[in-house]
């Protein structure tokens, strides 16, 4: 009877303590899930995770710290007349407005194509793709928001919508682009300066700062130092998964308008053509798994990503949990590059490597294309005196990287996974063709040619993947960028080219940015 | 090894259970090992400053009690070699580069150059903890001296007071008198003490990781572009919940891991923000170095004897050198300066409001109570912009953004929120303490203090901050 008497209060002592910790849990998962919210600035009240307007106080400049930032600033500071001080000067970040509702709806409605059902779509485009399922895996919403070309071309492919705040937080001007709007007529004593690209010039929602707008606050701070009589703005047209033919639409009928004075480009990785470059030497059946192959998770791993990932984009404890053990699951895995097929690297006919001929390109179609783009570009821009300025293209790739693949996975998963069977040897070879080809062009046009890319440091801390830099990358590429443009405009000052008064007065954009909506079956069958 | 690290749980794990059951001998030798490893575990090439500092002093300590030393050798010479070597090794490595620097500025000022000699000076790195162990070491040879405490023969008993873990990086700095029984005489395993010990670390867990962590990135992202008055009011006020939650909040994981070994470290933090006047916030705040300070520099140099004038002396002194200890930066001896200059004016007013009747309403006294807390938190806020600027010309930066911007025009309410969100349930929670207890929960029954610690460990995952700070005064 004692002994039984015993173990019931002993039970009854566990089953107390168990009630306790059920209650806790209770109480402090909701009370976390808000705290959560706050923290990272997402709207408390929404079933959905929306980002709260004002949330420049947390400026992720300050997050993105690499290791030894002193030191790689000392490193990248190489124009003369530039104090390394200058590069913690940073403008504050364009406030982000509340999320437009109807945006909110539609992305509850397509929650899987928040992006795309949220874009202007250009009508001629869709009417092109409409039946083909690549696009919104061909369960279109039903109705959509859409542009039309007076000539009906289908470039450019789509606009971002303009002045609002999207879901994601990237607040975009009353012409769908980041960053506050200049005047459409340049203020007297203005040198604009206009950002061409694709999403590595508009940069992620999370970029607070984008590269461009850095550039033009440098060369204020230069402009005042110096006591030049002039003052810099800019825009920034860059837009996700563009290609050639879509910047040269955008550049032409959207930013010349505005007559900027320097158009620079930037961009385009993903028109890089690995493949007429590099050539594998065996049968490539499918990806040789490796002992970091991204997909392999561990069964822990597969079962919280399984259990957290549908919840997502509603809480903001499944989705720090995700982030934090994704990270935690990777902890002190450092990668090397894994075993490729073995390939070689292959030339157009006839080019000398380091002296290539922009004029025979062999296979590189796609590059091809850039440079005839950039060439109309650059006639379009001399009606206004504008200067198409040319960027080299960073990809960070090269023999020996390691990474650390708690932090640096969206790399890892983009050379090892997107870039398969390419050798990182080869990529970065493949690479440095192209921006010799873009420097020998350049030489060949008279086109500023900014070195961008060898001075950005091979440190995978200032990049989201391959080619999108974080935060702290930004800013570093927007440093050499206005390194590197500052002799061009120092020469141009002395030679009385710049400033330059507006050509053309304007009362409006010739564009009404305003976008349609339709039902999209009708958009897209009629024209 | 930072606290926070998961090397630090399987350090501490296998140390308790390698530790448990052990004998008193074998514990203190498991305890230098996992001490050595965790300070090892930053730079192994400090150990040996460690070990030779320790060494150095337990020398000096046998030395002064051994009627075995040479005949010219007194006891004082003993001790000078003991501060001397100490001293020198903190001189050497936390302030060779100041005075360095120091040095080259004023020669730059009457427009000189040496950029050589600095290439090759400018680079020496800082032992993590250097401050808290060099102190702690000489303050046994002190003791010694002074008659208060006897030498250890125990080399291995002697090495873990110097370096036992929970406390080597960042305090609390304890005396021989304190923590020398404490290892050398058996310990006792309690689960109550094991359990309040496990309650108090993870306290203090909470407090560095969901509050002070948090409350950096404000902090950070505003005094590094600091634009409007009202935005660095609030900065200010969350770097001082910040810099209170990460030292008390280590505080607390050093106390309680060292409970749940067996060991009492000295309270190190008493609610510093209730202080009503600065001698109470000092007696409140880091109160390990400042009766470290008081013990051996304040009262040597006078103390409260002699007159007004020389007790100023003395305190202002103390309180510049304290201002050195936690930084070798103009604005770290500032500020020691500011709230020296505080304790002084205080000293006066003290005098002043002897001259008046005492107040006799319990509104007006209780009144009287929260305007001196406030008042005396503002005067400490002041001394944090001080602390918290990385040179003078950023404070320069942030006072005149205090004088010729809007204070409450562009206040962001997303700033303002998550602050509040942080601050007032510690405030609250603090309010309780301060009326009750600091370790509240352990007068709550066994169900409730579980389901206290389970939330407790749930909001330190879910609730810190995508990268985690280092503690601040791991740089001191």
């Amino acid at each position: 009877m004692k002994r039984m008497h015993a173990l019931f209060s002993q039970t009854a002592t566990v089953r107390r303590h168990l009630l306790a910790v059920v209650i806790a849990l209770m109480v402090v998962i909701p009370l976390s899930e808000l705290v959560r919210r706050v923290l990272d600035g997402f709207v408390l009240w929404e079933s959905f995770l929306v980002v709260v307007p004002d949330r420049q106080w947390a400026t992720p400049l300050s997050e993105a710290k690499t290791r030894n930032q002193d030191d790689m600033v000392e490193k990248i500071t190489f124009a003369k007349g530039v104090s390394k001080k200058l590069f913690s000067d940073i403008p504050e970040p364009w406030p982000t407005l509340a999320v437009d509702p109807q945006l909110m709806v539609r992305s509850r409605r397509y929650p899987n194509h928040i992006f795309w059902s949220n874009a202007v779509i250009n009508r001629a485009y869709l009417k092109q793709i409409y039946s083909k399922k690549s696009f919104f895996g061909g369960a279109y919403p039903e109705n959509l928001f859409y542009f039309s070309t007076p000539d009906h071309k289908i470039i450019p492919k789509y606009r971002l919508y303009p002045g609002v705040t999207l879901p994601d937080g990237m607040r975009l001007n009353r012409y769908g682009w980041r960053e506050p709007p200049p005047p459409l007529n340049k203020p007297p004593k203005t040198v604009r300066l206009a950002a061409l690209g694709d999403s590595t010039s508009s940069h992620q929602a999370g970029i607070k700062i984008t590269y461009i707008r850095l550039v033009a606050h440098w060369l204020n701070r230069i402009a005042k130092q110096r006591h030049w009589d002039l003052s810099f703005d800019y825009i920034n047209s860059g837009r996700q998964t563009l290609r050639s033919d879509d910047v040269r639409a955008i550049a032409i009928t959207e930013v010349a308008p505005f007559e900027p004075d320097y158009l620079i480009f930037y961009g385009l990785g993903n028109q890089i053509d690995f493949k007429s470059t590099i050539r594998p030497l065996e049968n490539v059946q499918k990806k040789t798994k490796d002992a970091f192959d991204t997909d392999q998770d561990s069964f822990f791993t597969h079962t919280l990503t399984s259990i957290f990932k549908p919840l997502e984009s509603r809480s903001a404890l499944a989705r720090w949990l995700l982030l934090r053990w994704g990270s935690a699951a990777w902890r002190g895995k450092m990668a090397y590059e894994p075993k490729k097929p073995s390939q070689e690297f292959v030339l157009p006919f006839g080019m000398d490597e380091n002296n290539p001929d922009p004029y025979a390109l062999g296979m590189l179609e796609k590059l091809r294309r850039t440079l005839q783009d950039l060439e109309k570009i650059k006639e379009n821009s001399q009606i206004f005196s504008g200067r198409l300025v040319l960027s080299s293209f960073k990809l960070l790739a090269h023999v020996g990287m390691v990474l650390d693949l708690s932090r640096h996975r969206g790399i890892y998963t983009y050379l090892n996974k997107f870039y398969y069977p390419f050798s990182y040897k080869n990529i970065n070879r493949t690479v440095k063709l192209h921006n010799r080809i873009y420097a020998r062009w350049a030489e060949m046009h008279k086109v500023p040619f900014l070195d961008v890319a060898t001075k950005i440091p091979d440190d995978p801390d200032l990049f989201i993947d391959v080619m999108h830099n974080n935060q702290m990358g930004v800013r570093v590429r927007a440093w050499i960028t206005f390194q590197e443009i500052l002799p061009i405009i120092e020469q141009d000052i002395a030679q009385g080219r710049i400033p330059q008064p507006d050509r053309f007065f304007l009362k409006e954009h010739p564009i009404d940015f305003k976008p349609k909506y339709g039902k999209t079956k009708e958009i897209a069958e009629t024209l | 090894m930072a606290f926070t690290s998961f090397e630090f749980f399987i350090l501490l794990f296998i140390t308790l259970v390698a530790y448990v059951r052990a004998p008193l001998r074998i514990q203190n030798i498991i305890l230098l090992i996992a001490s050595y490893v965790f300070y090892g575990w930053w730079d192994w090439r400090f150990l040996s400053l460690v070990i030779f500092s320790s060494l150095v002093d337990f020398a000096c300590g046998l030395a002064m009690t051994s009627e075995r030393r040479w005949p010219k050798l007194t006891r004082r010479h003993i001790l000078m070699i003991s501060l001397i070597v100490n001293l020198g090794v903190l001189g050497f490595f936390k302030y060779f580069n100041f005075f360095i620097q120091s040095f080259f500025d004023t020669i730059q000022f009457f427009g000189l150059e040496f950029s050589l000699f600095e290439t090759r000076f400018l680079k020496i790195i800082l032992p993590v903890g250097i401050s808290f162990y060099t102190f702690q070491s000489m303050s046994y040879t002190i003791d010694i001296y002074r008659g208060e405490h006897k030498p250890t023969r125990n080399l291995i008993d002697f090495l873990l007071y110097v370096s036992f873990f929970p406390q080597l990086v960042a305090g609390p700095i304890e005396r021989a008198s304190a923590l020398m029984p404490q290892v050398t005489e058996a310990r006792t395993m309690r689960w109550d003490r094991f359990r309040s010990g496990f309650e108090l670390m993870l306290w203090g867990f909470f407090k560095k990781v969901v509050i002070a962590d948090n409350l950096s990135r404000i902090v950070e992202s505003v005094y590094n572009n600091p634009q409007d008055a009202g935005m660095v009011w609030i900065a200010t006020y969350a770097f001082a919940f910040q810099i209170y939650c990460d030292f008390s909040g280590y505080t607390d994981i050093a106390r309680g891991v060292a409970r749940m070994l067996g060991f009492e470290l000295r309270l190190n933090f008493n609610l510093p923000y209730w202080a009503r006047n600065p001698s109470e916030f000092w007696q409140r705040w880091h109160m390990s170095l400042s009766t470290w300070l008081r013990d051996y520099l304040y009262i040597p140099l006078g103390g409260n004897r002699g007159t007004y004038w020389q007790q100023s002396r003395s305190l202002a002194i103390t309180m510049l050198l304290s201002g050195l200890w936690h930084g070798a930066s103009w604005h770290f001896v500032i500020w020691g300066g500011y709230h020296g200059l505080l304790l002084v004016g205080f000293r006066s007013w003290k005098k002043i409001k002897k001259a008046y009747q005492p107040l006799k309403n319990i509104y007006l006294k209780r009144f009287s109570t929260v305007f001196s807390i406030f008042i005396m938190f503002h005067l400490t806020c002041l001394g944090w912009i001080l602390f918290r600027v990385e040179s003078m010309a950023h404070f320069q930066q942030i006072i005149s953004v205090f004088i010729n911007t809007p204070l409450l025009d562009n206040l962001s309410f997303g700033l303002l929120l998550t602050f509040s969100v942080l601050v007032f349930p510690l405030v609250l929670i603090q309010a309780y303490q301060e009326l009750n207890i600091l370790e509240f929960w352990t007068r709550w029954s066994s169900p409730k203090r579980l389901a206290f610690s389970v939330a407790l460990i749930f909001m330190s995952l879910t609730l810190g901050p995508p990268e985690q700070a280092a503690f601040i005064y791991f740089q001191f």
